[in-house]
């Protein structure tokens, strides 16, 4: 790991470097193909998984039944109700989950009777609640009000910071770029959409945006003034800056992905379902995909559209011709 | 609370039925909107129209059943969206498994940054650990005085707050990095690097802080409480790399293990590319890896380019290697 030092380095001076603009056509097909998936891999599994929270319906948690078995459950919704289908998860380590659709009162009544009786334990360890279909709704339809009054905000900030709306304009298109792929990614794995993961959504906008806002920094300074190095064309001057950074988005994704990534995987095994595991998986994925989109997708298109602005393409046209002049020199000698 | 003639000849009445009663038979129910607000027992006849209602109320629980007498109809209704009952054995597994999940992941984040960045990481490490007791204690504050209750939503705002504080440092130990490998002594690194940092620091915390509010404002519930705690740390994040982490730069910067470029310390300028000249001066980084034949066609570009001189000079120096030889 040390020799990311060294990495960085050559990075810095630009002795070794990922060309980030010069191949933004792969990244671009890369990007498209991902956004494609997403949006089409849901769609081909039949659209989202919504939870509980979304569609409504009656919960029951059986606790104190250490290793129980999930089919005894199953049975006793179905010998209650028969044409319910009930969706049955491990919770922790010694609770079961009952999840069906919205029942009647006395149905709610006898299934927890059941549930206690069939697992041997009293009725005061069955809990029973009651989900209304609304209050996701409410939930995510906030979310969406809020984002969209934080992206105009976020685009006029950034507007005005950077001095380029250009800059807003392709962070908020690598933001889009990342939403829909951490979205498509729970469509094609058919993990729960719930609350957590909406809110888990959340958050990977503004980390995102974040990233997107530090390595743009670093463009800005490259690219603007006495920071500015004559002898490179406009791309070069951005690529170098990505590169430059590039150490600090390796180590500030590896410090974001590891208690995300911990919490994931005490989620997922330890507590089985539940919202710590529907959060921590939007945000491993979010931070991976935000730190892709930063580097392949946000710089290269800012790169590409600053490019036919008349002074730079001058500037470009006249550098290229100085570095080819002296291409030549070393090959002819 | 004053009757009227018909209401006070209809409540000394009830009153007198009901007192006669036992047990909760005797109480009475204010309804309003459907719900019952209050349910007083009958301590007395009541015949001059004068009730009082009295119990163990809070200020707080006395004015809202006051306020809720005083101006009848609640504008809104209310409609039960969920109400869940959670044993209390499962919520602590909950809590227990993510706090277990946090360490390990604050253990790793350590880990992580003493490799990287050797004795720098515990600069990082101190000031996530002062980042983390500031927040703790903002948290507690806002639950003692404000009612706040930290939701799971919450705990995801602050595990990625772990990640935006860390960067801070980061971008800030990369910068001076950076101005290591320009040739910079330690010192003038440390206020360059700064003063770079800072603006890009400011910048991308004011896009979270805007992030925060603005979710905090329109969202309610869930939302709310995950809004809350990003906008927390990120103004947290601000105070702890400029009035933390800086000062501590500064001084070790002073510091001889960390001045002399020791090479635990995670800034030594011959690791970081930089090389020695003589007494803290450094040459200017240069592409150290120049592929083979490059090199040998700029030593030949170069040996075209030479002065006469030059070359005699070269010349005789091959010479004097030729003797040595001999």
């Amino acid at each position: 790991m040390a020799s990311l030092t060294s990495l960085g380095n050559d990075l810095y001076t630009g002795a070794r470097s990922v060309n980030f603009v010069g191949r933004r056509k792969i990244w671009y097909l890369v990007s498209t193909l991902l956004v494609l998936v997403s949006i089409l891999g849901p769609i081909a599994r039949g659209g989202f998984n919504f939870g509980i929270e979304f569609t409504g319906g009656s919960e029951f948690v059986v606790s104190g039944v250490p290793g129980g078995d999930q089919a005894i459950a199953t049975n006793a919704v179905t010998s209650v109700v028969p044409d319910v289908a009930a969706k049955v998860s491990t919770l922790g380590t010694e609770s079961i989950r009952v999840q069906t659709s919205q029942l009647t009162d006395v149905q709610t009544r006898e299934i927890r009777q059941q549930l206690a009786s069939d697992y041997n334990v009293t009725p005061e360890q069955v809990t029973a609640s009651f989900i209304g279909a609304t209050w996701g709704q409410d939930i995510t339809s906030q979310a969406i009000r809020g984002l969209i009054v934080f992206l105009i905000l976020a685009a006029i900030v950034m507007a005005l910071y950077f001095r380029t709306w250009k800059m807003s304009l392709v962070a908020i298109v690598a933001l889009i770029h990342d939403v829909i792929i951490t979205a498509g990614i729970y469509g094609i794995t058919g993990f729960e959409v719930t609350p957590g993961a909406v809110i888990g959504l959340l958050t990977i906008l503004g980390y995102s945006l974040y990233d997107t806002v530090v390595v743009f920094d670093k463009i800005r300074e490259n690219t603007l003034g006495n920071g500015a190095d004559q002898s490179k064309t406009f791309g070069q001057q951005v690529n170098l800056a990505i590169n430059q950074t590039l150490v600090r988005s390796i180590n500030t994704s590896v410090v974001a992905a590891l208690p995300v990534a911990s919490i994931l995987f005490i989620g997922a095994f330890v507590l089985g379902a539940g919202t710590l595991r529907d959060i921590s998986l939007a945000l491993l994925i979010g931070i991976a995909v935000g730190t892709y989109s930063t580097l392949f997708l946000a710089a290269p298109m800012y790169a590409q559209l600053r490019q036919r602005e008349p002074a730079i393409s001058k500037h470009d046209k006249k550098v290229l011709a100085e570095q080819s002049r002296v291409h030549q020199d070393t090959v002819s000698s | 609370m004053v009757f009227n003639g018909a209401g006070t000849t209809k409540f000394a009445d009830i009153t007198s039925r009901l007192n006669a009663l036992q047990g909760s038979l005797n109480q009475f129910a204010i309804v309003l909107d459907g719900r019952v607000i209050s349910a007083p027992a009958t301590k007395a006849v009541i015949t001059d129209g004068k009730p009082q209602i009295s119990g163990g109320f809070t200020q707080e629980s006395a004015k809202t059943l006051a306020d809720q007498l005083k101006y009848g109809a609640l504008p809104i209704g209310f409609e039960v969206q969920s109400s869940d009952s959670i044993s209390a054995t499962l919520g602590s597994t909950q809590l227990q498994s993510g706090l277990l999940a946090g360490l390990i992941g604050l253990i790793l984040v350590v880990v992580y940054s003493l490799i990287q960045y050797r004795t720098l990481g515990l600069v990082t490490v101190f000031s996530l650990a002062v980042a983390a007791v500031i927040t703790y204690f903002l948290v507690t504050l806002l639950s003692w005085r404000e009612g706040y209750r930290l939701s799971l939503a919450g705990v995801a705002g602050l595990i990625v707050a772990i990640g935006i504080t860390a960067d801070s440092f980061i971008v800030y130990f990369e910068r001076i990095r950076d101005e290591l490998r320009d040739g910079r002594g330690l010192e003038s690194a440390v206020e360059n690097g700064w003063r770079r940092a800072i603006r890009t620091i400011i910048a991308s915390d004011a896009v979270n802080f805007l992030a925060a509010g603005v979710l905090f404002v329109l969202a309610v519930g869930n939302v709310r409480g995950f809004a809350l705690t990003l906008g927390l740390t990120t103004i947290v994040d601000l105070f702890v790399v400029s009035l933390f982490t800086h000062p501590v730069l500064r001084l070790l910067s002073r510091n001889g293990f960390f001045a002399s470029g020791h090479r635990l310390s995670g800034l030594d300028p011959v690791a970081l590319g930089a090389v020695y000249r003589g007494r803290a001066q450094f040459a200017a980084p240069s592409a150290a890896r120049v592929s083979a034949g490059k090199a040998a066609k700029s030593a030949k570009e170069a040996a075209r380019r030479q002065t006469i001189a030059e070359r005699k000079a070269g010349s005789s120096d091959t010479n004097v290697a030729v003797k040595g030889d001999d």
